[in-house]
């Protein structure tokens, strides 16, 4: 009887095994940087283009070609999924087929979706040589959830069934999620200086909002939108702390059905596009402009996907430095940039702290009944095992950077595909597949609607005013160093 | 068919009622923001910026 043993649903479950494939490619990752044996190289990335043939490279582009690159990935990960899909006893021709074809739209869209005219910032224009551009970064995503929702409410239904084998979301975000872990330990590795005041700031910034945030989205949704406490719950996450992670890793927390983090997560990225084609301009020609530094904090504080985040940190970055070197000012480059992504990541770092919180209330309080005996592993066998899997990546990395074992030059060489080719790859499968289970009629008729109101009502009326005052709060008065001429 | 369109109606289902456990909750975090917010504030204000 293995019902009450702590490894329950190891060999079984898509949590466990989005933890033991991460961890795997970390693994590689860390031998690889160990040994300098190029065992991570292969991993292809997508980066912006104006001529297709350099539109993949490989991760250590002196290793291979782009295509074969894309080639090797897709058998490396399309093995590891079956293997991953045999133990949980999915119907393993089914997945192959399905995921081949989900795999292969992906790619394309990616591709497509990285035109430099289509995602270039002005700093690219002139790298590129092009006259302009939609400046849409993270466009790829967008895409990729669009292409997913028009194929999965369109096409035949018996091709979005077939899809719909492999289309798992929540598995691939979870394995996205652990190679995130990579990051931190990389980024905790290299703070220095300025750097460090940075972090600093974004942390104590992000601890006061997040525990502001969470309570006041989570009181709108249940008493403002009359939403049920799993809806409440996952939609507080996501739009709090960090997006589709979080809503994802308090799904799983707090056993919410499927559907609750899928809906939040296309939410969460459609609203997140706005954001990033909005908020830009108006941090820039509003008086935000006098506090470089806290205007790209905020918007760590209320961009809730990395890939947006970044996105308009660099184009706040830009636009900004642009109009400071109109006025005879020259910026450093990045800094501005820099604060939207060091107040993300430590909003990354609690996913797992509210996860686990999560779990205790949810089995102490919300499904317990009068009289019942809870066990404590009840919230072990709640708690997110992928979320396990991104603090042992963290800290592995960032405990062998610090103590000298591997240097961070190392690290980074081996680690860097697994931060952010494949990091990137999962994130686009789980936006393609998102698209694909979500049958976007019935949700609008259903109440996708009433969602995407709390949604940007929270949006506006919460997440975006305090974010703004808690990143003035912590970071007034800072600007990026001058540029030497 | 049924049973998802049976599970999608939740969106819009009935809620559970408010309860004290939960007023507690949103109380004691915001609290515990607002008290993040002048301790690290203070720090920060003192010694980085």
């Amino acid at each position: 009887m293995t019902a009450g043993k702590w490894f329950k649903g190891a060999r079984s479950s898509e949590d466990w095994w989005a933890l033991w494939i991460g961890l795997f490619f970390v693994v590689i990752g860390l031998i690889a940087a160990a040994t300098r044996l190029d065992l991570t190289g292969w991993l292809v990335a997508f980066p912006k283009w104006v001529d297709i043939a350099k539109a993949l490279k490989a991760g250590h582009p002196e290793l291979m070609g782009g295509w074969t690159s894309l080639i090797l990935s897709y058998l490396i990960f399309s093995a590891v999924t079956c293997l991953g899909a045999r133990l949980m006893k999915w119907d393993v021709r089914k997945y192959f087929l399905a995921w081949t074809v989900i795999f292969w739209l992906t790619a394309i869209l990616y591709i497509l979706s990285r035109n430099a005219y289509v995602q270039g910032t002005a700093v690219d224009r002139e790298k590129y040589g092009i006259g302009w551009s939609l400046s849409i970064g993270g466009a790829h995503y967008i895409i990729a959830l669009l292409a997913g929702l028009i194929i999965g409410n369109l096409a035949p239904r018996r091709f979005r069934e077939f899809l719909k084998t492999a289309a798992r979301p929540e598995w691939f975000i979870k394995i996205a999620i652990v190679a995130l872990g990579t990051k931190l330990g990389l980024k905790a590795i290299e703070t220095t200086g300025f750097t460090m005041e940075l972090l600093i700031a974004g942390a104590s910034a992000t601890i006061a909002a997040y525990l502001i945030f969470w309570p006041l989205a989570y009181v709108f949704c249940r008493r403002v939108f009359k939403l049920t406490r799993e809806w409440a719950a996952t939609l507080a996450s996501g739009i709090s702390i960090c997006g589709v992670s979080a809503a994802i890793a308090t799904g799983s927390a707090i056993r919410a059905r499927a559907i609750v983090p899928i809906m939040i997560s296309a939410l969460v990225v459609v609203f997140a596009v706005f954001e990033l084609l909005i908020l830009p301009s108006v941090l820039t020609y509003t008086p935000w402009f006098n506090e470089p530094i806290a205007a790209g904090a905020s918007l760590g504080l209320t961009v809730k996907t990395d890939g947006a985040d970044a996105a308009a940190g660099a184009i706040t970055d830009e636009l900004m430095r642009n109009r400071a070197a109109d006025m005879g000012v020259f910026w450093e480059g990045g800094w501005i940039l820099s604060a939207a992504i060091m107040t993300k990541i430590w909003i990354d770092m609690f996913i797992g702290i509210w996860a686990f919180l999560l779990a205790v209330i949810w089995v102490y309080h919300i499904e317990k009944k009068p009289g019942e005996k809870v066990e404590k592993m009840e919230i072990w066998w709640r708690f997110p095992k992928f979320v396990l899997g991104y603090f042992i990546a963290w800290f592995a990395v960032m405990g062998l950077g610090l103590s000298g074992v591997i240097s961070p030059e190392s690290l980074e060489w081996g680690l860097k595909p697994i931060e952010g080719a494949m990091r990137h790859l999962f994130f686009m499968l789980t936006f393609t597949s998102i698209g694909l289970v979500t049958n976007f009629r019935e949700l609008a008729k259903e109440g996708m609607g009433k969602l995407a109101l709390a949604y940007g009502v929270i949006l506006i009326a919460i997440i975006i005013p305090i974010g703004w005052g808690i990143a003035w709060l912590f970071h007034h008065g800072m600007v990026p160093p001058i540029a030497q001429p | 068919m049924a049973e998802g369109k049976k599970r999608i109606k939740k969106v819009t289902g009935e809620a559970e009622p408010w309860e004290k456990w939960e007023a507690d909750l949103v109380r004691w975090s915001v609290i515990a923001g607002l008290i993040a917010l002048i301790l690290f504030g203070a720090i920060v204000n003192i010694f980085i910026l």
